[in-house]
């Protein structure tokens, strides 16, 4: 009776891990999901002078209004001036002391500007407006735009595009970075390393990936962020670059002891014989090692991007957090773990901007997902046990 | 044996000579500037003295303080789950198809990203649970972000104990659980503690799951129950370089943090090291 019990209690704790994965996978996506059929502008409405004969706006022509790039002729509005009126600027329209009736009247009293339009909330828009209609395509602003702008005024850009591209690039370079030299550490190590020296390597490789990311995110913006921009006589160091080589770096113990763990259960046979026939250490090494382990390099190629793509702290202090579309590896960027640092504390719960956030968590969490499933599936079978 | 050598194969083994050491050189060149730029900052009044004047001057105590609490948290939870959990997977789960895919779930979570993590404490502990920016929070977020490392260590620590010791015990007419109690858990035991301590080290310098769970910007207070938010050493570091009200004036202050922060892991991490290597030679495996 006690047996069983004591049993159901580890069984129960091995358990967890199933509840870890559903309760997050819920919970992410319970928070996430809103983003894509609520809008971020429920408590505002939308409303132009009586006049103007537009019924319906798109989001981005509302944010060319407002950013004064567009004028209500290109809309199909009347040859006026845009005049935009929102949240964010109607500072501009009070004077003096801000009680709500002032506001109404002053409101009441722009009914003469034919190029009007209002975005605000209903208890504040003047009778004289006619109203119009701003539909949100949640899914098409968020994988269709290239622009993130979470709290612009009164319309914001919340798309993923210049967060996901910063991530590719960081990857992209940090991948560079770390299969080859990962590859070149393993290689010496498993062929070149006097055994006496093999523990304490190992004790650093241990030390470099126990090394806690916002100190090497420190060390970064204080050297290599310099080194960089003198180095490319760039305005700022913060840049793709800096990002991707010190994940690179940071990311080296992973790789090279996935490399190398395949590279010493290689069946000696198979070397040896090499070896009988005459060949050299490297030929060995590059003819016969290399290839045998390719499906290896491949599954710790993929974990390694996995581990880089999921890393906040390193990119969110050495890269810039300029959350626009890069060009070069030489522009700042914005990833996606960044993003999600830098701004679910400022997000309020259960405001757009948050849900949006969550999603991009969502968004994170399946590509990692994928990359490490991708990574055990094809893992060679004799270390799946 | 011995062929004449190449040249380019002599090329190629110094190059992968000079990469393995230039790898290694840059982790001594950070240890050392760090080292170098932050003893003198370092002092008794700096480790047990509370912030002062925003973050320009006075210690990072209660930084330290709430480091130590949150990890003690997450460690005291994972430490139970996972070796509970790697008992299972070792020595009790009798369907291999059932073992085999909470291996999968492990592997699985272990390659989750730290943020992805913060992100569900904050949804399910912060929020759902009403727990609010809390040590109690903070401390089971990492505990899952560790779960998957402490499982796989405790289930290898069950699994390098010799069957013929469990099988012996079983002969004496123990019972598989008596067996797992007298025999397994205590030989097992010194390698559990050395995964533990790892984990310490890799909990004690996160920064992303924490952002959202219970660090505090600035709360130069200690801790009174694991129900407060408080100010985490690895958080500090980042607020000092990004967010200081005047960047110039809190960098010594940074460069004090982040060689308190190292020192830390970095005892952790050799500490696990050895033991180890200690094992290692005690036990032959």
């Amino acid at each position: 009776m006690k047996d069983k019990w004591a049993k159901r209690v580890f069984q129960a704790a091995a358990g967890t891990t199933f509840l870890i994965l559903l309760g997050l996978t819920f919970f992410l996506f319970r928070e996430g999901m809103p983003a894509l059929y609520r809008s971020p502008y429920e408590e505002l409405v939308f409303a132009v002078h009586p006049a103007n004969p537009v019924q319906q706006l798109s989001t981005n022509a509302v944010r060319s209004l407002v950013r004064g790039e567009k004028s209500w002729r290109e809309l199909g509005g009347p040859d006026t001036p845009a005049v935009a009126v929102h949240l964010g600027n109607i500072e501009r329209y009070l004077s003096g002391p801000f009680l709500p009736g002032q506001l109404q009247r002053k409101l009441d009293s722009l009914a003469h500007l034919s190029g009007i339009f209002l975005a605000l909330p209903a208890s504040l828009m003047p009778g004289f407006a006619k109203r119009i209609r701003v539909p949100w395509r949640g899914g098409a602003e968020i994988f269709g735009s290239s622009r993130w702008s979470p709290t612009y005024e009164p319309v914001p850009a919340v798309g993923f595009w210049p967060l996901l591209v910063g991530s590719l690039w960081v990857g992209a370079i940090g991948l560079f970075v770390v299969v080859p030299l990962g590859i070149a550490m393993a290689i010496y190590v498993v062929e070149f390393l006097p055994a006496r020296l093999y523990y304490p390597v190992k004790v650093m490789w241990e030390v470099l990936a126990g090394l806690p990311s916002v100190v090497v995110g420190f060390w970064g913006l204080v050297i290599v962020v310099p080194w960089v921009q003198r180095l490319f006589h760039l305005s700022a160091g913060e840049t793709a670059l800096t990002a991707g080589l010190l994940l690179g770096w940071m990311t080296l113990p992973l790789m090279a002891s996935l490399v190398e763990e395949a590279l010493q259960a290689i069946p000696q046979l198979l070397y040896e014989s090499s070896y009988g026939l005459g060949a050299t250490q490297w030929q060995t090494i590059l003819r016969l090692k290399i290839p045998y382990i390719l499906p290896s390099i491949a599954t710790a190629t993929l974990l390694s991007a996995g581990r880089i793509l999921g890393e906040t702290m390193v990119v969110l202090m050495v890269s810039g957090n300029a959350p626009i579309l890069p060009l070069s590896p030489l522009d700042p960027v914005r990833t996606l773990p960044a993003t999600l640092a830098a701004e679910l504390g400022e997000a309020p719960v259960g405001s757009y901007h948050y849900h949006v956030l969550f999603l991009m968590g969502v968004f994170l969490f399946l590509l990692t997902l994928a990359l490490n499933l991708t990574a055990y599936f094809i893992r060679p079978r004799d270390e799946k046990a | 044996m011995r062929k004449p050598k190449r040249l380019g194969e002599e090329l190629a083994t110094w190059g992968v000579t000079f990469i393995s050491w230039s790898a290694i050189g840059i982790l001594g060149g950070v240890l050392v500037f760090l080292l170098y730029k932050g003893v003198g900052v370092l002092s008794w009044s700096f480790l047990t003295e509370p912030m002062r004047d925003g973050m320009r001057g006075g210690g990072i105590a209660p930084a330290i303080v709430g480091s130590l609490w949150v990890t003690m948290v997450a460690i005291l939870i994972g430490g139970v789950i996972g070796t509970a959990a790697g008992a299972y997977l070792s020595e009790f789960a009798q369907q291999p198809r059932l073992k085999r895919f909470i291996e999968f779930l492990v592997t699985t979570l272990a390659g989750i990203p730290s943020i992805v993590y913060g992100l569900f404490g904050l949804a399910l502990f912060v929020t759902a649970l009403g727990l609010g920016a809390s040590i109690l929070a903070g401390g089971m977020t990492l505990a899952l972000l560790s779960l998957p490392l402490l499982i796989r260590n405790a289930q290898e620590a069950f699994s390098a104990v010799p069957s013929s010791l469990k099988q012996a015990s079983i002969g004496l007419g123990a019972s598989e659980t008596q067996t797992f109690f007298r025999i397994t858990f205590p030989i097992a035991l010194p390698r559990i503690l050395t995964g533990l301590v790892l984990a310490t080290g890799r909990v004690l310098g996160e920064t992303a799951p924490v952002l959202f769970t219970v660090a505090a910007y600035y709360l130069p207070t200690y801790p009174h129950s694991v129900l407060e938010p408080t100010m985490l050493l690895p958080y500090h570091l980042y607020a000092l370089i990004t967010s200081g009200v005047n960047i110039r004036e809190t960098y010594p202050m940074a460069f004090g943090t982040a060689l308190v922060l190292l020192i830390l892991t970095l005892c952790f991490t050799l500490l696990s090291a050895y033991l180890r290597y200690k094992l290692k030679k005690r036990y032959r495996v």
